[in-house]
């Protein structure tokens, strides 16, 4: 389950922005949270600090894409501090999932110009 | 989970919510490695490991907030110079305004500063006092020359007194007499100033008397002249 250490990528400069974003996106989480689902769910290959998270948190929090709301869970008998998307944050999150459409697609153009074609030429 | 509402949540300091974040971020870590079956310094120390250098987290944390700031008070400038282009009357008023108030507090600042608060250029401008006479509740400053006189031969707290009113002169070669302003002062002014002559000599009590020959009474008449006149 978990990735050697060897396996393990580099996060792309500012994509983390757009994997917090994206993991928003099935409601409200607390930094652990949103550092453990961005590990499992890329099977533990993307190598993010998890300090470095906190300062996207409060890059997108400045920026209006997310707010930080202080709540107690369920299971639990204290507050944590939850992010939560905003409609801002949704719209940006669509831009960026473009972009990041656009990049991977021209990217594999050059590595993988057959396959990317469809096959034709 | 429940939204807490804004009004009843405690106000926290940014730094103190950063500390406490981190914490339970590091706390929740750890308890996720113990359920691993993790011993307690061990999982405390993999979520550690696994976070990073907490300071410099912290550190980048904060320069996001010191953009902020920065961003906002940038902002803040652009929307004000925007709504001062929108109505420029107002603008044309309030520039007016602060220009001819800070004008007109400067000009009687520099007159105040010039009669009262510059130090006058004598040896020991400190003891130096202005007698005055309170009548009817406000001071007065005018004295006519034999209040001078008794003031100075019975008022035993002065070293010296003297007294001086503004006059007129007119300087120079007969037909060719040029306009300047100077001060009458009695004799005693320059030994009370402690001020002395460079050349000739300044005023002395004596010259308060008026000669005794009616026909000289004009030739009395004695001046000294300031450096700047000179």
């Amino acid at each position: 389950m978990s990735a050697k250490s060897s396996d393990r990528v580099e996060l792309l400069q500012g994509t983390l922005d757009m994997l917090v974003l994206r993991t928003l996106i099935f409601g409200p989480a607390h930094g652990h949270q949103i550092a453990k689902h961005i590990e499992q769910s890329t099977d533990d290959v993307l190598r993010v600090d998890h300090g470095s998270l906190y300062p996207a948190l409060h890059r997108l929090v400045r920026n209006g894409w997310i707010v930080a709301e202080w709540q107690t869970p369920k299971d639990r008998n204290r507050e944590f501090k939850f992010y939560r998307l905003t409609p801002a944050g949704r719209k940006r999150l669509r831009v960026e999932e473009s972009k990041w459409d656009k990049l991977t697609r021209a990217i594999g153009q050059v590595m993988r110009p057959a396959e990317a074609a469809g096959g034709g030429t | 989970m429940s939204w807490r509402a804004p009004w009843n949540r405690r106000r926290r300091s940014r730094e103190e919510e950063l500390d406490r974040e981190i914490r339970d971020h590091l706390e929740l870590d750890a308890e996720d490695r113990r359920a691993m079956g993790l011993a307690d310094d061990e999982a405390a120390f993999a979520a550690r490991r696994r976070f990073g250098n907490v300071g410099l987290a912290k550190e980048a944390v904060r320069a996001t907030w010191r953009w902020a700031s920065f961003d906002t008070a940038q902002q803040d400038l652009r929307y004000a110079l925007r709504g001062l282009r929108r109505s420029p009357a107002f603008t044309l008023t309030a520039l007016l305004s602060l220009t001819l108030g800070i004008g007109a507090n400067t000009a009687v600042f520099t007159l105040i500063n010039a009669l009262l608060l510059r130090t006058l250029p004598v040896p020991e401008p400190d003891r130096l006092v202005q007698v005055s006479v309170i009548e009817g509740g406000s001071p007065h400053v005018n004295f006519s020359y034999p209040a001078v006189r008794v003031i100075g031969q019975q008022a035993t707290a002065f070293a010296g007194v003297c007294g001086f009113a503004g006059a007129a002169f007119d300087v120079g070669p007969l037909g060719a007499e040029r306009a300047a302003t100077g001060a009458t002062m009695t004799g005693d002014c320059f030994r009370a100033f402690g001020v002395r002559a460079v050349v000739g000599r300044t005023l002395m009590p004596e010259d308060d008397q008026p000669s005794r020959c009616q026909w000289a009474r004009r030739r009395r008449k004695r001046r000294v002249l300031a450096a700047r006149a000179w």
